[in-house]
């Protein structure tokens, strides 16, 4: 019996050191902390720390800050704890712009445990509440969105809400991946390029009183956007004091008739037919005549018209002609259809406009079609079908995202290497001897197109007869394209310097070309080599004329006194 | 009458004690250190990002070019741009041999003369190009 009462007593015994055994390895292990789950679930842990979840940063395609986030002190206050309310409110209003002390002293009636004294403390304002030592006082920390570089990529950025939610531009358009947080979002825009292109349409804004314009830089082999400017624009830090007009992103959002610049695309076209040869000639002697309307040309020949000639000189009459030989209404509809200007814009923003296509292709439509009248299409449509034209002849889709690497699906083809060469000569043509000498430049062989559409009239019917937009689109080194540059003025007024014209040779041209002198050294595009001008000024004698003598054209065009 | 062995085993007992407490004290020490640390470090991260994006509004091309205008630069042209090739050899050493007038902080001035190392060696005939 003694012996079973021993070995009782110790195998409690054994069971209980066991037990406190446990307790205490448990206890030492909780006191060092070392314990896994309490480490992951622990406050505030190091790797809570590094994780800042906040929206993420947008960045140009060298790296340079356009967007981020900082961290911005607002001072609260319990007026029951304040001391003395009135005394505090005077040396809170003293050190605080914007805060009056009168407004103060109403916040910190008695009986209330919140107010608020101000949002958005600058650091110098903050080490003088500080400095005050006040009880009662509280600072709040919130997020806010920066724009560092300003107005200077206004409708591209966009802005964002006071919780930090996209509301505008690729703000909007990326919103979820900014949400996100992470990695910087990595714009095509590059800086410098943007502040020479809006600095240079900012002047012709002004010097031609235009209500608006529009500039876009487009890397022809790539389709990235190099700079975006709509003019008016706006600081995106305080977006709240943005008109409508302001807001307006004119190169994505709004469509235009763009008149005379679409006499490329209409060359292309006839030249790609088949149907059209480079040296065949247009009776431009006349105005011609469709069904009641009659369709002139602004400076009129008044003789034949050999395709570069049409071209160079803007005839419509010509091109009229030009597009009917090429198979008319069926042959445009699908020829604009491939180039996707019958589409809404695919772009990462929110402002993407529809293009307005006519409904009925009746011949007179077919005529006003094939130079820019009667189809509105946004600038970048435009940019991007040119640069896919006069580029490789494949279509260019335009982004505003930086690409690394070549694209990952071959591009669909648009027209022939030859359609190419020959419409890079016309465009070409156009600066060098035709209604764009304006936009030439000793470095670089420009080719381009001028245009000067008439506006609609206020009630969309007709004309006004007095606003235009003029234009110019220009590709840099035209011998093998790698920027292309549109600019486009909304109702720009001649001055003396422009002897009253408005025409986008006399107004647009020169700022394409100011642009192309000042970006092409920063992305570093050598001169135009001599054995290229030589070959381009070359087929000048190649072209035969009327009567059968080579060299008259070139004569002609040497007589025409500087473009308009 | 306690016996040996248990007064051994007490003194052990309240050396664990006295251990453990040792350590819960150092472990909260280095938490609340560690917690100071990650403040830091957010603060640090926020300060890091005002200070970029103050040099992104100071640095930004617009101010810039006003700045450089002060100090009387042009912006770039095209035309500045010229293949080494088309400037003959020889005026290439012309211009690197001109005297570079330098002033001294003393307000004097001095003419800097710089020898080209190389002199017609390599003159390949290229600047009759």
């Amino acid at each position: 019996m003694v012996e079973r009462g021993r070995l009782r007593v110790r195998l409690l015994a054994a069971v209980f050191a066991l037990a406190f055994l446990s307790v205490g390895i448990r206890l030492v292990d909780m006191a060092s902390g070392g314990s896994r789950e309490r480490m992951a679930a622990g406050s505030g842990g190091p790797t809570a720390a590094m994780r800042t979840p906040d929206r993420a940063e947008i960045r140009d395609r060298n790296g340079v800050l356009l967007a981020t986030n900082v961290q911005v002190l607002s001072l609260t206050a319990d007026p029951s704890r304040l001391p003395d309310p009135d005394r505090a409110a005077e040396l809170l209003a003293a050190r605080l712009s914007g805060v009056e002390a009168a407004e103060l002293k109403r916040r910190f009636a008695v009986g209330r445990r919140f107010a608020w004294v101000k949002r958005e403390l600058t650091p110098a304002e903050q080490r003088a509440v500080l400095e005050l030592g006040l009880p009662g006082l509280d600072f709040r920390s919130s997020q806010r969105r920066l724009y560092p570089q300003r107005r200077l990529a206004s409708h591209v950025l966009g802005f964002t809400g006071v919780d930090n939610q996209g509301l505008a531009g690729i703000e909007l358009a990326m919103d979820e991946r900014l949400q996100d947080g992470g990695e910087p979002l990595v714009l095509s825009l590059d800086v410098r390029v943007q502040e020479v292109v809006r600095d240079s349409l900012l002047a012709a804004y002004r010097r031609f009183r235009a209500i608006g314009a529009c500039a876009i830089v487009l890397d022809v082999r790539s389709g990235e956007l190099l700079a975006l400017v709509s003019l008016p624009d706006f600081d995106p830090n305080a977006y709240e004091r943005a008109r409508p007009a302001e807001r307006e992103n004119r190169c994505t959002g709004g469509v235009y008739e763009l008149g005379s610049l679409f006499k490329v695309i209409t060359a292309a076209m006839a030249l790609e037919s088949g149907r059209v040869g480079l040296y065949d000639r247009f009776d431009a002697r006349e105005p011609i005549r469709i069904g009641r309307n009659r369709i002139g040309d602004d400076h009129a020949k008044k003789r034949w018209l050999t395709v570069p000639e049409v071209f160079a000189f803007s005839s419509n009459v010509g091109t009229v002609q030009m597009a009917f030989a090429a198979g008319g209404a069926t042959a445009q509809q699908a020829f604009l259809e491939r180039l996707g200007m019958t589409r809404p814009l695919e772009i990462e923003l929110v402002q993407r406009g529809r293009p307005l296509v006519p409904r009925r292709w009746i011949d007179i439509v077919s005529a006003t079609v094939s130079f820019g009248h009667g189809i509105a299409v946004t600038p970048l449509h435009f940019a991007a079908a040119v640069a896919g034209l006069a580029g490789d002849g494949t279509r260019v889709a335009p982004t505003l995202l930086r690409r690394d690497g070549p694209p990952e699906t071959a591009r669909p083809r648009l027209v022939s290497d030859r359609t190419v060469r020959d419409l890079r000569w016309l465009m070409w043509l156009v600066v060098e001897k035709g209604t764009g000498t304006k936009a030439r430049l000793p470095a670089y062989m420009l080719g381009g197109k001028t245009g000067t559409a008439d506006k609609p009239g206020r009630n969309r019917r007709g004309y006004d007869g007095e606003a235009v937009i003029a234009s110019f689109v220009g590709l840099f080194p035209i011998e093998d394209p790698r920027y292309l540059v549109l600019v486009t003025l909304d109702d720009p007024k001649g001055d003396k310097g422009t002897f009253g014209f408005r025409y986008g040779g006399w107004t647009a041209a020169p700022v394409v070309a100011t642009i192309v002198d000042r970006i092409g050294p920063i992305l570093g595009v050598p001169p135009s080599r001599p054995a290229d001008r030589q070959r381009f000024a070359a087929r000048l004698k190649i072209v035969p004329t009327m009567n059968g003598r080579t060299g008259e054209m070139e004569e002609g065009l040497a007589a025409l006194d500087a473009g308009w | 009458m306690i016996s040996r062995p248990a007064i051994v085993l007490l003194a052990l007992l309240l050396l664990a004690v006295g251990a453990v407490y040792q350590l819960k004290y150092a472990v909260r020490n280095l938490e609340l250190q560690r917690a100071a640390i990650d403040r830091a470090i957010v603060e640090t991260r926020w300060r890091l990002r005002s200070l970029r994006a103050s040099w992104a509004y100071l640095t930004r091309p617009e101010r810039l070019a006003r700045l450089a205008a002060e100090l009387g630069l042009e912006p770039a042209s095209a035309t500045r741009i010229v293949e080494l090739d088309s400037i003959g050899t020889r005026d290439q050493l012309e211009f690197a041999a001109r005297p570079v007038p330098v002033p001294l902080p003393s307000g004097r001035e001095v003419l800097l003369r710089a020898k080209p190392v190389v002199t017609f060696a390599f003159d390949s005939g290229r600047e009759r190009r």
